[in-house]
């Protein structure tokens, strides 16, 4: 997912999806499936322009056109491809790798900078909505922001140990959320300020996700609920009844109250349910998707929420959630 | 004759044939010296936090309740800076499943958070972590933290475990997350048979900033 917790998707945790789906299939609508030559790992949909990139873990990018499923381009990184992420314009993507640089490419794949973020594997890119910064998480760091326009770093965030597990801007892009693995929430201006805290949280959040509005960020994570805190202070609003799993990735849908999420059964880490959460009624049922390995999340041209599964014969599946 | 390093130095700045533009004197340039060369020691490697840390658990360090199941054991160590000095006050969080593999997320079994005294010493008492199917290895997490040093957030692994086949070396790669053999510690069973239990060394060395 586009904010997924990166650690469980990369690390512990094999996220295979296998439901049954035919009692559950009016949750969703397959829009397409598009079949690559290797399996795709991540996907990052391109703001509402109906582009969204896709890359293989071996450095295989792709661009397509939804819902037609089109190749637009396609080329080879030319390194291992541990993050991507495509600006809201479509103009730009930011690919991560493994040694911990970070390229920036137009959408044909024309290298247009590259910056070394660390010595660990980029486990995140986030392009804020106005294209202007560029969160960076590598891997048991602190988030870094760039300028991709010019490839300066502006600013190093901070943990206490370890690295965030997540990172969000605002709407518009005036504050960037991260969930860290000091269970602390974080919230910071544009130039890397910090403006609030949240540290109420005793087990680590794994997503963070500001709603439409810009006021509220919706959290989840180990302790197997959503808590929305106040984006100007930090302070929490309310907390959503517990759910029997942990939450390992999440996205707030353009509605700004229904939340897709993620969840891994605790004892196995493996066994996965994919919920949809009202937060206005507490409510939530399971979506049935049947398809493999959860790879992206994004809105399309209508502002409609897509969800993207990778398939073990290397096809890649869309799948629309009605409004 | 075998002369030492300050006294060396004494003769040969008092000959000019070492000179200082820092002003010092002979011994401030020894001791200065002395320690640059003072023996460095290696960082504990880093490993992933893992999903399930918990913050403010008890400073118990008897992790481990009477008559809770598996194989007791005892971890014991000392906490380093690579300069190598010792490091009190440092703040040891472990935390791992029980013996079956499962954390405990609603309260704080299996998790305790220490500081170390003027010895940079810790010690706690558990038990065998077990294994759980998103995990190949048996393992303990550890988040350190200590002023004047960059965080260390590590496993320990047992060389025991039957995922090694006996022989660590050739196989602690079974497992992804273990990116180095010296994690994984050899482990001593002591005490009679009625009341045998396990006991690893950890050493812990943190980067100094």
């Amino acid at each position: 997912m586009r904010r997924a917790a990166r650690r469980a998707l990369t690390a512990e945790v094999a996220l295979i999806i296998s439901f049954a789906q035919a009692a559950q299939a009016q949750n969703v609508q397959k829009l397409v499936t598009i079949s690559t030559p290797e399996k795709i790992s991540t996907v990052s949909v391109c703001g509402t322009t109906g582009l969204v990139a896709g890359a293989a873990r071996d450095g295989l990018i792709h661009v397509w056109k939804l819902p037609s499923g089109e190749q637009m381009a396609s080329w080879k990184s030319g390194s291992p491809v541990s993050a991507l992420a495509c600006s809201f314009d479509g103009k730009w993507l930011a690919i991560g790798g493994e040694d911990g640089a970070v390229k920036i490419t137009d959408a044909a794949g024309k290298l247009v900078r590259m910056f070394a973020a660390a010595h660990a594997t980029v486990d995140s890119v986030v392009f804020a909505p106005d294209g202007s910064l560029l969160a960076v998480s590598t891997h048991q760091n602190p988030v870094q922001l760039w300028n991709p326009g010019t490839g300066t770093r502006v600013a190093e965030l901070h943990t206490n140990f370890s690295g965030s597990t997540s990172v969000d801007f605002s709407p518009d892009s005036s504050l960037v959320a991260t969930a860290d693995a000091d269970t602390a929430v974080r919230i910071y201006d544009r130039n890397g300020k910090l403006k609030a805290s949240y540290t109420g949280l005793l087990l680590e959040p794994f997503v963070i996700s500001f709603r439409p509005n810009g006021k509220e960020i919706v959290v989840g994570g180990a302790d197997c609920a959503f808590s929305i805190l106040s984006a100007a202070d930090g302070r929490m609003i309310r907390r959503l009844p517990k759910s029997p799993d942990p939450i390992f990735a999440a996205a707030v849908l353009p509605d700004g109250d229904r939340v897709l999420s993620l969840q891994l059964d605790a004892a196995t880490i493996r066994n996965y349910s994919v919920m949809l959460w009202n937060l206005g009624t507490n409510e939530r049922r399971e979506v049935g998707i049947a398809g493999k390995n959860m790879v992206g999340y994004g809105e399309i041209s209508n502002h409609q929420p897509v969800v993207f599964t990778a398939d073990s014969d290397s096809s890649l599946t869309a799948w629309s959630i009605p409004n | 004759m075998r002369l030492a390093r300050r006294e060396l130095l004494s003769k040969c700045m008092a000959l000019g044939v070492l000179t200082s533009t820092a002003n010092l004197l002979p011994a401030a340039l020894a001791a200065a010296w002395q320690e640059k060369e003072k023996p460095r020691l290696a960082p504990t490697p880093a490993v992933e936090l893992g999903p399930f840390y918990k913050r403010l658990a008890p400073s118990n360090s008897a992790m481990r309740a009477p008559g809770d199941p598996g194989m007791p054991l005892v971890v014991t160590g000392q906490v380093f800076s690579s300069r190598g000095e010792l490091i009190p006050s440092a703040i040891v969080e472990v935390w791992q499943t029980n013996h079956e593999g499962l954390y405990d997320l609603d309260g704080y079994h299996y998790r305790a958070k220490l500081t170390t005294p003027a010895d940079g010493k810790y010690e706690f008492s558990s038990v065998m972590p077990g294994h759980y199917p998103a995990r190949v290895c048996q393992h303990i997490h550890y988040a350190v933290t200590a002023p004047g040093c960059h965080p260390l957030v590590t496993q320990l692994y047992f060389a025991t475990d039957p995922v090694f086949d006996g022989d660590p070396d050739k196989n602690y790669r079974r497992d992804p997350l273990v990116t180095s053999r010296e994690l994984v510690r050899p482990v001593t069973l002591v005490g009679d048979p009625k009341d045998i239990h396990a006991t690893v060394k950890f050493e812990l060395v943190l980067e100094a900033l």
